[in-house]
């Protein structure tokens, strides 16, 4: 089973370029592409958007700069603006740089009810920062965000890596979350598989990989 | 009332406890008598799911049979001239829900065979399941289940001989509660925006891609599956007239054990948390709330709550709704205004913007309330604001900005006198 | 056994077939069954408010303006999409209607700045009507108004973004109409925001469009801002003179300068579009003027001037070419004909521009209408887009909604459509057939070059032509019969054969062309040209809103443009100016008045009578049947330049800093939908 992957390459918050990211698809990206196209009429490719630009996020630093969304619309031979428009939309997007972990704390009523309060309250003691917030170093952001669909093991938190790798963290109390921020700051994987969910899947929906027995 | 047992249940793997993959769902009786369905008329499951009475479980309760009757069914004379599809609205958002979470994660075959059987009656040669962006490790089970299913011959060309093709997508979106809508929902699945559609048309006649669709919840499409299986007594044994089967009710909030749960329909509110959830923290007088069934409901005050049935017209008779029996238990301890204001603030930040009473209507509803709940403003205000969401309400291309209305109005009807006791303290 | 339940009878008698009856404000009403609840009230004479729609955008439905009650329907619905049914019941001064449309006023005001004072719209604004009209008399909002940042998206369109309502008639209209996909909606809820996204001038000659589209303040004009206001305006109506379709305009005035220039709506040519050289170019009426006569570029008189134009006269023995320019009214060709005839007595009278041949058909033949029901066109050197923008928006139409097929022969350009390039050299044409009755409509590029007539004549084997001329005022002259050759018009002005050279707003000679010729140049026309600068008589003119003036556009249509203001200083009508000099020169002129001149013109040309002011006389082309050799080069673009594209254009400083925000570059990377 693969481990999750904490990857400390990308998104430190720069510009792609900065980061000598070439702002192309690789050739597996190509093949990538080509398969999501399938899923949808010949005709309708523009269905593709969403599942791209989620592609353009991981690889590219994890945000969408005009640059990775004009080579979006040039993949999908749309105008610029349409993806403007989509990608600004969209919560998941990030138009602007984020951390290299972006904690997602959930505030709304469940998650409020079950003391969302308490868990910001030991990211703010334990990383110095407030919702909406990224350290110096890149390493870390956080936002309250909107309910994630699991209240009943509230309150939790969505953990999004800048290669697209997402884990929701349940059940929380102060210390887990310590650990969790623990874990992130040692790079420890094996602690961090531990507090996650869900194990890691094998494949993901945009770049499905055949699934071993 | 006596728990369900496992045979009771449409999704017996929905704590995980078992395999979710493909050999543990049929060691629990999935795809048996799939070939079966695959050949009866599509009419006939039509008629056994309107007497089934099965109820839409994204929120709105439509029933399920009347709403695959509208899709066109072809004749041999009269072939159908555009594809239909079925597309199922993964895209859980409403707060307190995440019942189709635990679906997707422990049981995502009862989806599959679902959308397979699905897709049949409808027509649809493909299916989509539009999943909530945020699902990732989710919806990975789901396409690794599309893909156990395929490998098995449920799935593809030709299924189980029966001449049948289904094909199925999975489609992530990307954080929009508003693509929940179902007009919204097909949308994004175009690419676009996930900005409603007027109405009418409707899916049925112009829906994806300008198709006929028909658009349902994960677990509707699941129970769907599991109805057309069973004798139709084994789902109407459960519920009262028009409100039958069985149904997830997720349970958080100021409860002991919150937990998703499989329980009858019209089962009584009050059973369902003493006996499922542990109770009310600080037992049930010292209950101030429940939002029955999601945010956009109008919450039950403690008298309606220990008698009320969880079913759709019991809670409607309530002037409420079951929603998506998305049980939200507030306690005394908890501060309900700051509570209902931050649902405010959750509608404020999912509106889509396209119409003017939704885009500057649900900001300024956030704002009185974010003020009144503070005691900032004066008791006028409250009837401003009770005038104001009239303003809104049913103005609007959608029901989005109605379910931003109602928790304001049901808090404005049960709990006036907090946000007077604040006023009248001077605010804080 | 049961008994039916009595049915009530039904209310009306069936309507015909494709009809349904309705009831409006208690009234019974038949109308198609197609019908918006909007379109019923319409013709009902009921007034709907609304911002969203717009009859020629799609349906938004976003602004809840339009909202009515439909008896038995739950809430009020949204009128501009509902469509109608058969017995529908609809009370458009109901309370649910009233207080629905204060509703959603209010909502309106909510976050809008109400800053009225200081905005340009003014006085001719939709909200502040419609908040009159049907909104409340006060506002419950205590909060703190949202502000958005101004947008920069050129010189064209100021943005006062804040003000915007979101009805999106902006973004529908440069998508659907103007086809420059550049405007857009980004952001979610009360965070969306109209504009570019990354800033940028819009790449669009249909842009200010967008100013008459917006109800509100927020796209305003970028060359009219506080400058006037519309309540001190006079209106006069007029014509565009600076493309061949001639749209119908209104010209506004204050103290006799004109201050902006709108478009009239008419469904036959324009609609209700401008293009943005006509709306944004009239800081060209008072730049760089002639005010008097000059004499070697000095100032002088009247007489003096004339002295001096007899004095060249004399030298010239009648060897005089005359040559009109590109806004010549009818008017003025028929004084210029007259004047060359009987005065001048010389008969190198034309309206070409140098270089180009004369007798050639010279308009399309067809009405505009008419190409809404084209189902293939060929352009053959002719880039629509910059020609005849207004014509390019019925192409447009028609390739989206109608599968219209549009092929191209000549330079590679983006049309904001997709269309098949066959080439650019005439041997594209060799192997083309067309499935559909094709129509040819050929452009600047074929009709520069000097193969033109062999270019047209072979498009004649090919389906029907349509010549698409520079300008109306080339029409109307060529009309008048101003046809000679201006083939080698340089080459005779050289040698000597033209001893003097009558130009009368031409400016297409250029400065080295005009040096070559031994004798003088004689300029009558509206600015210090080139041409008035190589001339050593100038007689100022007046300019085409100073005067009245028929013209005729590309469908042989003929329109009357009335003088919106006073031509400046010591310029004047030019019709009077022949009239004078005729006396002068002691051949005069039979007409003391312009109804008089009409009167013999109309005699003359009667195509320009009265009775046939509007009634376009669209007649099939006489094509030429030469056997003249078609040449192997290839087409180049003619306008390179869309907003200098004339040199009248080129004395405006707004069509300056437009056409320098406008990129190629950009285009290419958007545009490529050339198949």
């Amino acid at each position: 089973m693969p481990t999750i992957r904490i990857n400390s390459q990308q998104s430190t918050g720069q510009t792609p370029k900065a980061l000598g990211l070439k702002l192309a698809w690789s050739k597996a990206d190509e093949t990538t592409i080509a398969q999501l196209l399938t899923r949808y009429p010949a005709e309708r490719s523009r269905s593709a958007l969403i599942p791209l630009l989620h592609l353009a996020q991981r690889r590219f630093g994890g945000w969408l700069s005009v640059d990775a969304m004009q080579l979006v619309a040039e993949t999908l031979d749309l105008p610029y603006i349409r993806v403007y428009e989509v990608a600004s939309f969209y919560t998941m997007f990030n138009l602007k740089p984020v951390g290299q972990h972006h904690l997602q704390v959930c505030g709304n009523c469940s998650c409020l009810i079950r003391g969302s309060d308490g868990i910001l309250q030991v990211i703010e003691e334990e990383l110095h920062l407030k919702p909406g917030q990224t350290s110096a170093d890149g390493k870390f952001t956080v936002t309250e965000v909107e309910c994630l669909g699991a209240c009943v093991a509230a309150p939790m938190l969505q953990l999004s890596e800048a290669d697209g790798a997402m884990h929701y963290v349940t059940n929380l109390d102060a210390a887990k979350t310590r650990a969790l921020i623990r874990a992130l700051q040692k790079d420890d994987e094996a602690a961090l598989a531990k507090l996650v969910d869900t194990p890691p899947a094998a494949s993901d929906p945009i770049t499905p990989t055949k699934y071993a027995e | 009332m006596p728990k369900l047992t496992a045979q009771d249940l449409c999704f017996p793997n929905l704590h995980g406890q078992g395999d979710w993959g493909i050999k543990g769902y049929r060691a629990r009786g999935g795809y048996e008598g799939l070939k079966e369905l695959l050949t009866t008329p599509p009419a006939a499951h039509i008629q056994k799911l309107k007497d089934s009475a099965l109820r839409g479980r994204g929120g709105a309760g439509f029933p399920t049979g009347m709403k695959w009757s509208f899709m066109p069914q072809p004749t041999p004379e009269k072939p159908l001239s555009k594809p239909s599809y079925l597309v199922c609205n993964a895209d859980e958002g409403e707060p307190g829900t995440c019942k189709d979470r635990d679906i997707l994660r422990y049981d995502p075959h009862t989806l599959v065979e679902g959308m397979v059987v699905g897709c049949y009656v409808l027509n649809a040669k493909v299916g989509y399941i539009y999943v909530r962006g945020e699902y990732y490790d989710e919806s990975s089970r789901l396409v690794q289940a599309i893909e156990e299913a395929r490998k098995a011959g449920f799935v593809g060309k030709n299924i189980l001989g029966t001449g049948v093709d289904v094909e199925l997508h999975v489609h992530l979106g990307a954080g929009a509660y508003i693509c929940g809508e179902e007009t919204a929902l097909l949308e994004s699945l175009e690419g676009k925006k996930g900005q409603p559609r007027l109405k009418p048309p409707f899916p049925a006649g112009f829906g994806l891609y300008g198709c006929p669709t028909t658009i349902n919840n994960v677990e509707t499409i699941a129970q769907a599956a599991v109805i057309l299986k069973k004798p139709l007594e084994w789902w109407t044994r459960h519920g009262r007239p028009n409100n039958h089967g069985t149904k997830i009710f997720s349970i958080s909030g100021s409860v002991n054990k919150p937990g998703n749960v499989e329980a009858p329909m019209s089962i009584p509110l009050r059973e369902l948390i003493d006996d499922y959830c542990g109770g009310v923290i600080g037992g049930w007088d010292n209950l101030q709330a429940i939002i029955p069934g999601g945010s956009s409901t109008p919450m039950l005050n403690p008298e309606q709550a220990s008698r009320v049935l969880m079913d759709f017209d019991a809670l409607k008779a309530e002037g409420t709704g079951l929603g998506t029996a998305a049980v939200v238990v507030m306690n005394k301890d908890v501060d309900l205004l700051r509570v209902m204001t931050r649902i405010a603030a959750f509608y404020k930040h999912e509106s889509c913007g396209q119409c003017t009473p939704c885009r500057e209507g649900v900001g300024w509803v956030y704002r009185l309330m974010e003020r009144l709940s503070r005691g900032e403003g004066s008791v006028d205000e409250l009837d401003q604001l009770q005038a104001l969401t009239k303003k809104i309400e049913g103005r609007t291309i959608c029901a989005f900005a109605d379910g931003a209305m109602w928790p304001v109005q049901g808090t404005l009807k049960h709990f006036r006198g907090l946000f007077e006791a604040r006023i009248r303290a001077g605010g804080q | 056994m049961t008994t039916a339940p009595t049915q009530k009878a039904p209310e009306f008698p069936p309507a015909p077939e494709g009809m349904v009856n309705v009831v409006i404000d208690g009234v019974h009403h038949i109308v198609p069954r197609t019908f918006t609840v909007m379109q019923a009230c319409t013709q009902a004479e009921k007034e709907i408010p609304h911002f969203c729609y717009h009859e020629r955008l799609s349906i938004a439905g976003n602004c809840r303006m339009c909202l009515v009650e439909v008896v038995g329907a739950p809430k009020p619905v949204a009128s501009c999409h509902w469509p109608v049914a058969e017995g529908m019941k609809v009370n458009t001064q109901s309370q649910i209607t009233i207080e629905a449309r204060k509703g959603t006023m209010e909502l309106l005001l909510a976050n809008h700045p109400l800053d009225c004072p200081i905005c340009d719209q003014g006085g001719e604004c939709g909200l502040q009507d419609q908040a009159v009209a049907y909104g409340s008399d006060r506002s419950h909002f205590e909060e703190m108004k949202r502000a958005v940042d101004d947008k920069d998206i050129g010189s064209k369109i100021k943005t006062v973004m804040t003000r915007c309502i979101h009805c999106t008639r902006c973004v529908r209209f440069a998508t659907e109409i103007a086809g420059v996909e550049e405007f857009g909606a980004t952001g979610r809820g009360e965070q969306m925001q109209i504009g570019t996204y990354v800033e940028q001038a819009l790449q669009s000659e249909l842009a200010g469009n967008m100013i008459d589209l917006c109800p509100v303040g927020a796209l305003t004009s970028r060359p009219y801002a506080y400058t006037a206001r519309p309540w001190e305006l006079k209106r006069a109506s007029s014509v565009d003179v600076l493309d061949a379709i001639s749209a119908p305009v209104f010209v506004d005035t204050r103290a006799g300068q004109v201050m902006r220039v709108l478009p009239q709506e008419n469904d036959a040519i324009n609609e209700e579009w401008l293009t943005d050289i006509a709306r944004f170019s009239y800081d060209a009426l008072s730049a760089n003027r002639l005010t008097t006569p000059l004499i070697h570029g000095q100032p002088a008189s009247w007489p003096e001037a004339f002295a001096a134009v007899q004095n060249i006269l004399a030298k010239a023995e009648g060897k005089v070419g005359v040559v009109a320019g590109d806004q010549t009214s009818a008017e003025t060709a028929f004084s210029l004909q007259q004047f060359a005839a009987q005065v001048l007595k010389t008969d190198y009278v034309t309206a070409l521009p140098t270089g180009r041949e004369g007798g050639l058909p010279f308009t399309l033949g067809m009405l505009l209408k008419e190409f809404d029901k084209a189902e293939a066109v060929l352009l053959l050197g002719c880039n629509p887009r910059r020609e005849a923008p207004l014509l390019n928006v019925r192409l447009r139409r028609g390739v989206l909604k109608r599968g219209l097929k549009v092929y191209s022969v000549g330079a590679v350009a983006d049309l904001t459509y997709r269309h098949t390039h066959l080439g650019d050299t005439v041997a594209a044409l060799e192997d083309f057939k067309s499935d559909k009755p094709l129509h040819i409509i050929v452009g600047a590029q074929a009709l520069n070059r000097s193969d033109a007539a062999a270019l047209l004549a072979a498009a004649s084997q090919r389906g029907t032509v349509h010549v698409l001329e520079e300008s109306c005022g080339r029409i109307t002259a060529q009309a008048m019969g101003l046809t000679a050759s201006a083939a080698d018009l340089a080459k005779q002005w050289q040698s000597g054969k033209l001893a003097a050279l009558w130009l009368h707003g031409d400016d297409t000679l250029t400065a080295e062309e005009l040096k070559a010729g031994e004798g003088s140049v004689i300029y009558v026309g509206t600015h210090h040209t080139r041409a008035a600068k190589a001339a050593e008589v100038c007689l100022p003119a007046a300019a085409w809103a100073e005067a009245p003036g028929l013209f005729m556009n590309a469908e042989a249509r003929v329109q009357e443009a009335q003088a919106a203001c006073a031509p400046p200083l010591q310029a004047k009508e030019t019709w009077k100016i022949y009239r004078a000099l005729s006396e002068d020169l002691g051949a005069t002129l039979p007409w003391n008045t312009l109804a008089q001149l009409r009167e013999y013109l109309a005699a003359a040309h009667p195509a320009f009578a009265p009775a046939q002011r509007n009634q376009p006389q669209a007649q099939p082309l006489t094509l030429p049947k030469t056997t003249g050799k078609l040449l192997t080069k290839k087409f180049t673009e003619a306008i390179p330049a869309y907003y200098l594209r004339t040199t009248y254009l080129q004395q405006s400083a707004w069509m300056h800093r437009m056409q320098a925000e406008q990129g190629t570059a950009h285009i290419q990377a958007q545009g490529k939908k050339v198949a």
